[in-house]
């Protein structure tokens, strides 16, 4: 596995874009509390397409906004997950690293995509890794969020619960296709 | 030889120019940390007064997290829920106060205890030593160390005497004076025995002359008093502010600090965060039951072996108090009770065979009573057994809270090294989990 931060050091364009991505979170505009600017995109995701404005409302406070530059890795391949990222601009790279060093790319995550969902029903190890191909926006939602609105808003935490369950079934099912359909 | 260099040059240049870039960078680090701790440690030095009220405000938000979601829960608007916790917060402060202040003994009560204590403590010693009124006599151990306890005897009495001021203020007190009572006459004589002790028999006459000199002194005393309350007020108003606004957030402070996270420890820091909340939660939550279940089980105890009710919800508070630290909280039960045990005049136990003669027996074993009930009920049920520190950072943790925050400090001491040991323990836990160390 790479070490993005030394590694981006090596390339003599990249030097300063782990620093830029630290100073850019710290200076990012805080959003928080009151202020809810991701509503809008938040009910382009699928797991929470059956909220209405007042649940997104006390939704959108959990979700964390962060930056990253062209290459960071947004999660490890074998780290325990504890967030589900929401890809809001720029591209991410699946990626599983081999023996050699070399990665092999399992999929391209689009904006509105997201993207290690499994990491909201337990801590096992990520089975791949997610590498910002690009300047990449991302919210994440943290598991443990999850599970508080589970106790204090159950009507809002049952409803992502289902429509994780029914994305989870969808991707299930077409996973089967992909190793079944083409024998048939 | 100028194509060559001209090739090789730049490369060079850019090397150099990246390298230095990244020692600037870490040199930048490390005077920004440098300053930053520095900074903190001076802040956190000057500022030790209002330290106190905010971690005992934050102390108390954490015990009433778990209630809001509760409140949250059972439909209770969030607001509705903060409005009734901080109103709550403040008549039980209101109310712990009133109690308080009630069961601290005044002037007045002190000047009795006092009296009563050196009186029934030469008392004791007496008959203990089988010495007669006369000081004559005496058991066969007092007769080989008869010079060593009398010395020691003498140094107790020396510290626990009433001093000229005090003397005048009794003689005041014996005829009713600042809409108290008169002191009971029981007590005048004990306080003429305790002259005898101290072999000034001389003094209570010039205690009358001192009378008028105290008086003098009580203006300027009580004006004395209403600085030290301000002062104290200034300070403490703080707790209540930190109260509500710790539960006010809305989980702001935490997304703030995850936003300093640089993102490659994002996910991590959640893990930690998280984690951390939940231990620390748990443990104060666990202590604040425990201490409270020990002091209710002194006040009961200590009320069955016939102690007045006042004294035993005072030592009951204060061992309860004082159960946060290990060891500490049952020390000070006894030697509350036995001192207490020392002055009783009468004593009303509905067990039979207490008597005032017995009673250091009896909280003694009150004392082993609470103590297999905390180990063996309280502590495993309630606290669980998480939190175990070695004996000699207790020691350490105990000698520097109260070195630095005085009583407080000493009741703090151990919850905060506790709180510290887990954010480090949780911290390097997860940091491995993460195969980041």
């Amino acid at each position: 596995m790479t070490n993005f931060t030394y590694d981006m050091g090596k390339d003599n364009t990249d030097t300063t874009k782990p620093l830029n991505a630290f100073w850019g979170n710290i200076f990012s505009r805080f959003k928080g509390g009151g202020n809810i600017p991701n509503v809008e995109f938040l009910k382009l995701c699928p797991i929470f397409q059956h909220l209405n404005n007042r649940e997104l409302k006390k939704l959108s406070p959990l979700i964390y906004e962060r930056k990253y530059q062209a290459g960071e890795f947004l999660f490890e391949k074998e780290q325990p997950g504890t967030a589900m990222f929401i890809i809001k601009s720029g591209h991410v790279k699946i990626v599983v690293p081999g023996h050699n060093g070399e990665e092999t790319e399992l999929a391209t995550i689009h904006p509105e995509d997201f993207l290690g969902e499994l990491a909201l029903l337990d801590d096992t190890p990520r089975s791949a890794s997610a590498k910002a191909v690009e300047k990449t926006e991302a919210l994440a939602f943290f598991r443990e969020d999850l599970n508080e609105l589970l106790e204090t808003n159950p009507a809002i935490g049952s409803k992502i619960m289902k429509d994780l369950a029914i994305v989870i079934g969808q991707r299930l099912k077409a996973c089967n296709e992909q190793l079944y359909g083409g024998s048939e | 030889m100028s194509n060559d260099s001209g090739h090789k040059n730049p490369e060079t240049n850019a090397d150099i120019r990246s390298s230095s870039r990244r020692q600037t960078r870490r040199i930048v680090f490390i005077v920004t940390a440098i300053l930053v701790v520095l900074t903190g440690g001076f802040l956190v030095w000057s500022l030790r007064p209002i330290i106190l009220p905010i971690i005992i405000g934050t102390l108390a938000a954490y015990i009433c997290f778990p209630l809001l979601k509760l409140f949250t829960r059972a439909g209770i608007p969030r607001g509705a829920g903060i409005l009734l916790l901080f109103g709550s917060f403040f008549i039980v402060i209101i109310i712990i106060a009133n109690q308080v202040g009630s069961l601290i003994p005044d002037e007045r009560e002190k000047l009795i205890l006092k009296t009563r204590f050196q009186y029934k403590l030469n008392e004791r010693y007496k008959s203990f030593m089988g010495l007669d009124d006369a000081g004559e006599g005496g058991t066969m151990l007092y007769r080989y160390f008869s010079s060593d306890f009398d010395n020691f005897l003498n140094s107790v009495n020396s510290f626990i005497r009433l001093d000229n001021e005090e003397r005048g203020k009794f003689m005041k007190y014996l005829d009713g004076y600042n809409n108290k009572p008169p002191i009971p006459l029981k007590y005048y004589e004990y306080y003429h025995k305790n002259l005898d002790t101290n072999h000034e028999g001389t003094e209570d006459k010039t205690a009358g002359d001192l009378s008028g000199k105290t008086a003098e002194k009580d203006a300027g005393k009580d004006e004395f008093h209403f600085t030290v309350v301000m002062n104290a007020f200034k300070l403490w108003i703080i707790m209540p502010f930190v109260f509500l606004f710790l539960l006010l957030d809305n989980g702001e402070i935490k997304r703030f600090f995850v936003s300093l996270v640089p993102n490659r420890y994002f996910e991590v820091s959640l893990a930690v965060f998280d984690k951390v909340d939940k231990a620390i939660g748990n443990y104060l939550r666990g202590i604040l039951i425990e201490c409270s279940l020990v002091g209710v089980s002194y006040i009961v105890l200590f009320s069955v072996i016939g102690f007045e009710i006042k004294m035993a919800v005072m030592i009951g508070l204060a061992a309860g108090m004082a159960t946060a630290i290990p060891i500490m909280g049952f020390g000070i039960a006894f030697v509350l009770g036995s001192s207490y045990a020392l002055i009783a005049e009468s004593v009303s136990s509905i067990i039979p065979f207490i008597t005032s003669h017995n009673l250091i027996i009896a909280v003694a074993v009150v004392v082993l009573m609470v103590m297999v009930l905390d180990n063996g009920v309280f502590q495993p049920v309630v606290v669980g057994g998480a939190v175990s520190l070695h004996p000699l950072v207790v020691f350490i943790g105990i000698m520097g809270g109260s070195m630095l925050f005085g009583f407080a400090g000493l009741i703090l001491a151990i919850p905060t090294i506790v709180v510290v040991k887990e954010i480090v323990t949780t911290l390097f836990r997860e940091l491995k989990d993460y195969s980041l160390i």
